[in-house]
């Protein structure tokens, strides 16, 4: 059984620099530009801290935790698009989702690690066991956030090829996930 | 392994920065009821963020940590040694070493880099090398950079917490007991800054073996009602567990 998520200043710090990048990501989807995809995890972060912190929102596990500040991020993100427009005004309120059921059972009993180092070793032993290609086309599309027509444009490689790459790529560190950390 | 093929591209588009407000709700509703989608979500956290910190250079810092890693606890091994004697006495009246050392909470609080802009700026290159070391994850060089910058600027709280942090993860007990003799010029100080100073006062006592220091900071942490409360209160528990 994974020991319940205390929900501390510590912890929420790890949980928002673990998910930081990929809520980034998020915003960047919404916005569809980075401007402004710290802005708004910055504010939904505050804002979910907030909430969490007065005792207004409890979260007993990180997936919990995790979900609310995703969702947080999403409608952040919707609410700066908003803001860009002249006659909008800000959606406060629109910053902190409503609330939601919980995860599921089996989620909740799991045992989480949001460690970056142990991350960090799973990625890289991964990325040694791709083929030049795909590690290229990993890192254009998950690290610098481009489109499949962008790369298709800078590598000359047709879409649809590099669309399989980066699941042949994903697939790796999926079974890389699958072992312990001892052999990342 | 996403449950159906359709969430597993839609995941990897968020992921990737390229999915819309509509479809980034539906992923994120679904996430919440499908633990392998949720497990998905997590592999794709974890890619993104390692990327985000150049992982090409990291394995090039990360053999050197590993080394000052083995150092550090070849160094901690000898000091056991030699205050052997020391321990055994210690734990006829507190938890037992290994428990409490189990306990140490190390976890380095973010560096933003905004700490280098404005005010931070001051502080010069040094400032901004050991940041960068820090932030890095590499805490031996982060330590040594703000050490001389430590040593300029006399009572520098800001510098001095996070040369504290990082002296910390080396888990050397003389850097342990280095760490806390800072973090105790800081733990006055106003609001989240006092209050994180003492958080890493009570762990960085700990790590030093002194496990009655450590209580007296965690109780008035959780007297203060601040934002280490719930940490500190599950510390005390904790403490209290490891010596029954």
């Amino acid at each position: 059984m994974g020991a319940a998520w205390r929900g501390g200043r510590p912890e929420w710090e790890e949980l928002f620099r673990f998910y930081g990048p990929l809520a980034r990501r998020v915003a960047q989807g919404i916005l569809g530009t980075p401007d402004g995809a710290e802005d708004a995890v910055q504010e939904a972060a505050a804002a979910v801290y907030a909430r969490a912190r007065s005792g207004e929102r409890r979260f007993e596990t990180v997936e919990h935790a995790r979900n609310y500040f995703l969702r947080a991020v999403h409608n952040s993100a919707v609410s700066v698009g908003r803001r860009r427009s002249p006659s909008a005004e800000p959606e406060l309120a629109a910053l902190v989702p409503s609330d939601r059921p919980g995860p599921d059972e089996a989620a909740a009993n799991e045992e989480r690690q949001l460690d970056r180092a142990r991350w960090r070793r799973v990625v890289e032993s991964a990325l040694e066991e791709l083929r030049p290609a795909e590690r290229e086309a990993v890192l254009l599309r998950f690290r610098d956030g481009l489109t499949f027509r962008v790369i298709s444009g800078r590598t000359g490689t047709p879409i649809s090829t590099l669309q399989a790459r980066v699941e042949a790529a994903l697939g790796k560190l999926r079974r890389r996930i699958g072992k312990p950390a001892g052999e990342a | 392994m996403a449950c159906t093929d359709r969430f597993a591209a839609l995941l990897a588009e968020m992921a990737a920065g390229q999915l819309e407000a509509e479809g980034s709700r539906r992923v994120l509703e679904h996430v919440e009821g499908c633990a392998a989608c949720s497990q998905e979500l997590d592999a794709l956290a974890g890619l993104v963020g390692a990327l985000a910190e150049r992982v090409d250079a990291r394995r090039a810092e990360s053999a050197r940590r590993e080394w000052h890693r083995w150092a550090g606890l070849a160094a901690a091994a000898a000091l056991l040694v030699l205050f052997g004697g020391w321990l055994a006495s210690r734990r006829a009246a507190s938890p037992g070493a290994e428990h409490v050392a189990a306990l140490v909470d190390r976890r380095p609080i973010t560096a933003p880099a905004s700490l280098l802009r404005g005010d931070g700026a001051q502080r010069g290159a040094a400032f901004e090398r050991g940041m960068e070391a820090y932030r890095a994850g590499d805490y031996a060089r982060a330590s040594r950079e703000l050490a001389a910058l430590h040593a300029e600027r006399a009572g520098d709280r800001l510098v001095g917490l996070y040369l504290g942090i990082a002296l910390l993860q080396s888990r050397d007990a003389a850097d342990s007991e280095r760490a806390a003799r800072l973090f105790e010029e800081i733990q006055d100080a106003p609001g989240l800054l006092g209050e994180r100073a003492r958080w890493y006062l009570a762990n960085a006592r700990l790590a030093a073996g002194d496990v009655d220091g450590a209580r007296r900071v965690l109780e008035a942490l959780v007297d203060a009602d601040g934002d280490y409360e719930p940490n500190a209160r599950a510390l005390l528990e904790a403490l209290d567990a490891a010596a029954r």
